[in-house]
């Protein structure tokens, strides 16, 4: 395999996914438990939820394409 | 398939395959025997079932195979792949083939109202991230395959068992696709085709409770979606793009351009060391498959020990 980058490229794509669903898992599931204690609305609970988990999609975007723009000017010499 | 290759041979639907030295004309698509041959399947196990989910599979796999179809027939703006998508994966949320938790890989979040819009976006993104990857002999049809084997370990485990024999059509079509599509090509799969199995691909890993073990078995294939928008920056059909990610040398050989305006594709960056035949970029683009499939085989691992509790969190 002389893809060695390529690979090193999938790794990280698979280790911010493994990241991204470790946060959503440990911190924003256990939102709810902590707002429905504090007599928050459901609703409003699921809300911040999502919003939390879309900010952390953006997030994982915006660094993936910071790491393509690296690696491409490297690797493609642009 | 032999059939359906002489039947669109006297029809005239052929395309040239550029890629090829006599320039060969060679049969398209072969969507429509790939979907004789699932749909019969998922038809014989909804009769003896009676299970809503292999219904919502089989009608999801129908409308990408009739979105490819129209796509084969006249050439489509770009945004009609991914906004038509969005059409099959109604029967996922109609039939209610998914569940009210998301299995991510540490463990499962109950999402049951967020799980809707995340199924309009899955369909349209997995059929699409497959047509992208369409690109030499074999490479859409032999890169499912492999992806598909996490997968179906994913659903055998975490989702049912009625699901994981839905989705073995899938696997037995493309691999029947495959003996007819690996290099050199003797059918061409089309737009119906691999639409077809991007959204099948969607469908089983929705109903199977095996999202994020499908997207990360599919990760090679991401790459390339992802690297092909964040440097073209707007939705746009391959044919549109003036400037072509690899140049055909003379010896029939694939060099990445160097061009500065040219999209990034994975196939841009396989050939970023140099030219390699057609031949040499498929093997390295299964080698990528085969190297996303152990991770998302390690990712069941993990998830496995997760969601079933054996590990006390």
């Amino acid at each position: 395999m002389n893809n060695i980058g390529l690979l090193g490229f999938i790794i990280i794509m698979w280790l911010m996914i493994l990241a991204a669903a470790a946060f959503l898992v440990i911190v924003v599931a256990p939102l709810e438990v902590v707002f429905l204690h504090n007599g928050v609305n459901r609703l409003i609970i699921s809300t911040i939820q999502a919003l939390i988990s879309i900010v952390v999609v953006i997030l994982l975007i915006l660094f993936l394409s910071r790491f393509k723009k690296m690696y491409v000017r490297r690797n493609l010499k642009i | 398939m032999p059939r359906a290759i002489q039947s669109l041979i006297s029809k005239g639907r052929v395309v040239k395959d550029f890629h090829k030295r006599e320039l060969p004309l060679i049969p398209r698509p072969a969507g429509p025997t790939l979907l004789a041959g699932i749909a019969v399947a998922e038809m014989i196990l909804f009769l003896l079932t009676f299970n809503t989910k292999v219904l919502a599979i089989l009608l999801t796999t129908v409308i990408g195979y009739i979105i490819g179809l129209v796509d084969d027939k006249r050439v489509m703006p770009g945004s009609f792949k991914p906004v038509a998508l969005i059409l099959a994966a109604i029967p996922l949320i109609v039939l209610g083939a998914y569940g009210s938790h998301l299995n991510l890989i540490f463990g499962a979040v109950f999402i049951p109202i967020l799980y809707i819009p995340l199924i309009l976006v899955i369909v349209p993104v997995v059929g699409n991230t497959v047509n992208s990857i369409d690109v030499l002999n074999g490479v859409a049809s032999g890169f499912v395959i492999i992806c598909t084997i996490p997968l179906l370990i994913s659903i055998a485990i975490f989702g049912s068992n009625d699901v994981f024999v839905a989705a073995l059509p899938l696997l037995f079509g493309t691999l029947a696709l495959y003996k007819f599509h690996k290099y050199p090509s003797k059918i061409f799969p089309g737009d119906s085709g691999t639409l077809l199995i991007g959204s099948m691909y969607g469908a089983v890993a929705i109903a199977g409770s095996s999202e994020v073990i499908g997207v990360i078995a599919l990760l090679p294939a991401v790459m390339n979606s992802f690297l092909f928008l964040a440097s073209v920056k707007k939705i746009v059909e391959h044919r549109q793009v003036k400037a072509r990610p690899t140049v055909l040398m003379e010896d029939y050989k694939l060099a990445a351009s160097k061009e500065s305006d040219a999209p990034t594709t994975l196939l841009r960056l396989i050939l970023a060391r140099g030219p390699l035949s057609e031949k040499q970029i498929v093997a390295q683009v299964f080698k990528l498959g085969i190297f996303s499939s152990i991770l998302a085989v390690i990712s069941i691992i993990i998830q496995y020990y997760f969601v079933t509790g054996l590990i006390p969190k």
